[in-house]
């Protein structure tokens, strides 16, 4: 038996890794999300999600790549010839790094009868998520909880989950191992935020095991980080380096600007932050009793609030059909919030604008309309839609113009939450695997190996591992 | 003598047309409806509408103009410049002339007790619409005929036909004490009833109209650079390389006729005029015609026709069903299936609408051509129009737009200037045009108002005046 290995999808795209690690029978799915492509999704707010079809149609539109022994029967229905979970002899396990939609929007579309692995904070916020609509599409199904360094068996394979983010929902890499070799996957790698230390840590544990294939996020080699830091595309530029280039910011310049504004704006300050962030939450709640500020936020991230860091939160409800006055009519989730927690009314934040930090997400920000903007400041942190290559981004700036409200962002200027490129050759140098798979990235063929081999695997394709090389199955020779 | 005054608040430019004809204290508004404006839609599949605030915010983006005396105080909120219409001087009533958005899509928000007139057939209509969730807002209407006057305070109103696809389309006769306005609403002359739209600028004409406001759509600067090399003659002749809907449905027919492939088309499902034609298209064809439930519960109460459905694969369709679509189903005579449409696609001839465009993954398999008759989404560009071509293309069927470019729902400009010819009022005000200062007209004298500004007739002339 040898070791396959298939890049279902991602190496191309920012997210949407999808890759398999087989041996025999046993089988190791790595993450099961989508690629982030707003302007190209087709569920643009008029078309319709199918029901029936909705496992056919994700694999049409490429959220989701076509795997056998994954999806269920009734899903497929013959489709692409692809063979059903319930008839698979695959003995198989899906393990997810971290709570992001490029990491595991999919994981709702795998048949029930196979695990999905993810941390136990994880699950907490993807359960919150799913009771007020905002989770993946999914079956009735449960999840599996991982740990730190606690290792997985599949069969004859083993799955290392490395922690290296321990922020809301943890973040991992997984250290895979078969009986030919070991993979690593970075996950979503970062080197200059809060876990920068813990990271580098980690670099040492995993760069004496060996790694056979590296699997490594190259999110920031796209032109516009690379020119910013290196002031040129070329690969070759690209030197080592565990510091944060000149010109950029890390996590603690971007909090400290953050809290700056907040501590000197005279008015209300208003934020629109990614809602599952709870360790974003837990900040913002903090800052804003350190200048006197109440830290109020929409319902569904309340709700968040409430399950995962057990407190009661503040709430301003929103002018919308999503929280119906009369009880009768209000979802349990709803309901369940309202009890556990502080309302603040619109009468409140206007008669003391300055006295709020209020959480404003991308869906209700007509609200501002109805807000004191005389001083406001909007903060924008990194909540949909992040940037122009959103087409709703215009949307946001168009509304926001037609308001007083100060538009203030950090993120996407100078600073950027995947690691920098001269730290991520850095930790792939130290690592130094005898294969280099770079991924998650628009120019992944811009990382480069120090010793071993590049490889751009061909998306679908299996891939045997055989003495520390990758060769297409296609090419391989038994002898 | 008091004076009648007529104010552009929006469409002179572009659509949305909202305008008011008052005389003292009477006031009728024609039309209430937002620019269509697809292209910076607030709206755009993720930012909320807020519930109790709709109205104030719909001003506040200009979906609908700040009109005095028209909304409800509650709506505007107590510290609103605007005057609520409580407060209002005016005895006021709306009138409009069909029910595509850019002409009414505001008229939930116009306060309960003031009238709002429209077409028997639009009414109707309007209310097949609520029934399927197309809804501006749930209010009573004042349903009027053509010919019949009726009053709004001391101004006489009578409805005219006019031909626009959208069922009950009409143009009004407005008549203050002291002139007389028509206001054409949307009007084109190649939709199959000329002779109608002819016998009714007859009539007009022999009213002697001082104020005539004419649709000018076709005075685009796409459509009008296509004659610009020769002067504009007024005539009621199709333009060369210009189609009227019958050849448009023929073309369909020709293109689908002998074709193995399932025929589709994607329409605008208030326009009845062309969905009459492809009724008769498909039975030409020998091929069933098929609609989503919602627009097959239209036809069957404008049209009393009974055609067989498609379920679509949405949440819409499954559970305990909507009303209107537990209707479909107990009066449709079949419902066919998606693999008896791809076991015999030559068959049959499928209305597919946006919402439902993922349908085509399956029902395209064996080849199928995709007709785009006004359907949405219309604007090229517009974020919504590539994300249609994307799945198109992922389907593989073969796209067909006979319809944007070389058909208008809208009278071409030599059509218009034959109806300005004839009708020959002495002012003209062309409207709803991104060119209005191109309709220009021998017998009248050419008013492009501004907007907001009040115009006044005096002795037959329209004088702006000054506000103090």
């Amino acid at each position: 038996m040898k070791t396959k290995f298939i890049m279902h999808s991602g190496l191309y795209t920012i997210g949407g890794v999808v890759c398999s690690i087989e041996y025999g029978n046993d089988r190791v799915i790595v993450e099961m999300g989508s690629a982030y492509n707003p302007d190209t999704d087709v569920y643009d707010g008029t078309v319709l999600p199918r029901k029936k079809a909705w496992v056919r149609d994700a694999i049409r539109t490429q959220k989701i790549p076509p795997i056998d022994g994954l999806y269920r029967q009734e899903d497929l229905n013959g489709f692409l010839g692809l063979i059903p979970a319930e008839v698979s002899e695959k003995n198989t396990a899906v393990l997810i790094t971290h709570l992001h939609l490029d990491h595991m929007a999919g994981i709702g579309m795998v048949a029930p009868s196979i695990p999905v692995y993810m941390h136990k904070q994880a699950v907490i916020i993807e359960r919150a998520l799913e009771a007020t609509g905002e989770g993946v599409p999914t079956l009735e199904r449960d999840y599996t909880f991982l740990e730190e360094n606690q290792p997985i068996r599949v069969g004859d394979i083993e799955v290392l989950p490395v922690l290296t983010s321990t922020r809301s929902y943890c973040d991992f890499s997984f250290l895979i191992s078969t009986p030919d070799g070991t993979f690593l996957y970075t996950g979503d790698l970062s080197l200059h935020g809060e876990d920068a230390d813990l990271n580098f840590k980690q670099l040492e544990f995993l760069k004496e095991k060996e790694i056979d294939v590296l699997l490594c996020d190259t999110t920031s080699f796209m032109d516009e980080v690379l020119l910013q830091t290196n002031d040129t595309t070329d690969p070759a530029a690209i030197l080592p380096s565990k510091d944060i280039p000149v010109g950029m910011l890390d996590a603690k310049d971007v909090n400290r600007e953050l809290f700056r504004v907040l501590q000197q704006q005279k008015g209300l300050c208003v934020i629109n932050f990614y809602q599952r962030e709870m360790d974003e939450a837990e900040k913002y709640i903090a800052w804003a009793d350190k200048v006197g500020r109440v830290c109020v936020f929409e319902p569904d991230c309340a709700y968040i609030v409430y399950k995962f860091l057990q407190i009661k939160p503040n709430i301003f409800i929103p002018d919308s059909a999503r929280y119906p006055d009369d009880p009768a009519k209000q979802p349990s989730w709803f309901k369940e919030l309202l009890e556990n927690a502080q309302v603040v009314s619109r009468e409140e934040i206007i008669s003391n604008p300055s006295g709020y930090l209020l959480q404003n997400s991308y869906r209700h920000i007509l609200e501002l309309f109805e807000l004191p903007d005389e001083d406001g400041a909007y903060l924008h942190a990194d909540g949909i839609p992040i940037g122009d290559f959103d087409p709703s981004y215009q949307n946001l700036k168009r509304i926001l113009s037609r308001t007083r409200f100060e538009y203030v962002t950090f993120f996407c200027k100078n600073y950027f939450g995947h690691g920098y490129p001269p730290q991520v050759k850095y930790f792939c140098d130290q690592i130094d695997p005898k294969v280099l798979i770079p991924c998650h990235g628009f120019n992944p063929e811009r990382l480069l190996p120090n010793h071993g081999e590049q490889l751009l695997p061909v998306e679908g394709k299996t891939y045997i591992l055989s003495e520390g090389k990758l060769t297409l199955e296609s090419s391989y020779d038994e002898k | 003598m008091m004076k009648s005054e007529i104010q552009f608040f929006e469409g002179v430019m572009g659509s949305g047309i909202v305008a008011s004809i008052t005389y003292g204290n009477s006031r009728v508004i024609f039309d209430f409806g937002a620019p269509f404006n697809p292209m910076t839609q607030p709206y755009d599949g993720q930012v909320e509408k807020r519930e109790k605030a709709w109205v104030k915010n719909a001003i506040r983006l200009g979906q609908i103009p700040a009109v005095d005396g028209v909304f409800a105080e509650k709506d505007l909120g107590l510290e609103s410049e605007i005057q609520p219409y409580k407060k209002s001087y005016f005895t006021t009533g709306v009138i409009i002339s069909h029910l595509h958005l850019d002409h009414m899509s505001g008229i939930g928000m116009v306060h309960p007790d003031i009238p709002v007139y429209l077409h028997r057939d639009a009414h109707k209509l309007q209310t097949m619409l609520d029934a399927v969730g197309e809804s501006v807002g749930e209010r009573a209407f004042s349903p009027i005929d053509l010919y019949e006057p009726f009053y709004i305070g001391e101004i006489k109103i009578t409805a005219y036909y006019s031909d626009h696809p959208c069922a009950g389309a009409v143009g009004y006769l407005i008549e203050p004490p002291d002139g007389k306005y028509y206001y054409s609403g949307d009007v084109r002359m190649h939709g199959g009833h000329l002779d109608k739209v002819v016998a009714d600028i007859n009539k007009i004409a022999k009213e002697e109209v001082d104020v005539l406001i004419l649709e000018a759509t076709t005075f685009s600067p796409s459509m009008y650079e296509r004659a610009d090399n020769e002067p504009l003659v007024a005539s009621l002749n199709i333009p060369e390389g210009m189609t009227s809907e019958r050849e448009l449905l023929e073309r369909v027919y020709q293109d689908l006729l002998g074709s193995a492939d399932l025929g589709i088309f994607n329409i605008y499902h208030r326009d009845m005029e062309l969905i009459k034609g492809l009724f008769a298209l498909a039975a030409d064809a020998n091929r069933e015609i098929v609609f989503e439930p919602k627009t097959a519960y239209i036809v069957m109460h404008m049209l009393d026709l009974f055609p067989t459905v498609f379920i679509p694969d949405n949440k819409d369709c499954t559970g305990d069903p909507a009303p209107y679509l537990r209707f479909v189903l107990e009066n449709t005579p079949r419902i066919v299936t998606s693999d008896e449409l791809m076991a015999a696609p030559e068959k049959y001839f499928v209305q597919n609408s946006y919402e439902n465009i993922l349908e085509l993954f399956d029902l395209a398999e064996q080849g199928a051509r995709y007709y785009h008759l006004y359907g949405e989404p219309l604007v090229e560009g517009s974020r919504a129009y590539k994300n249609m071509q994307r799945v198109l293309q992922l389907t593989g069927v073969q796209y067909a737009a006979f319809a944007n470019l070389y058909c208008y729902n809208h009278a071409y400009p030599n059509n218009l200037l034959y109806m300005a010819n004839e009708i020959a009022a002495r002012n003209l005000i062309a409207v709803h045009s991104s060119s209005p200062e191109k309709l220009i007209c021998e017998h009248s004298r050419k008013v492009i108002p501004e907007k907001g500004e009040i115009y006044q007739l005096v002795d037959g002339i329209l004088q702006p005046i000054q506000l103090y």
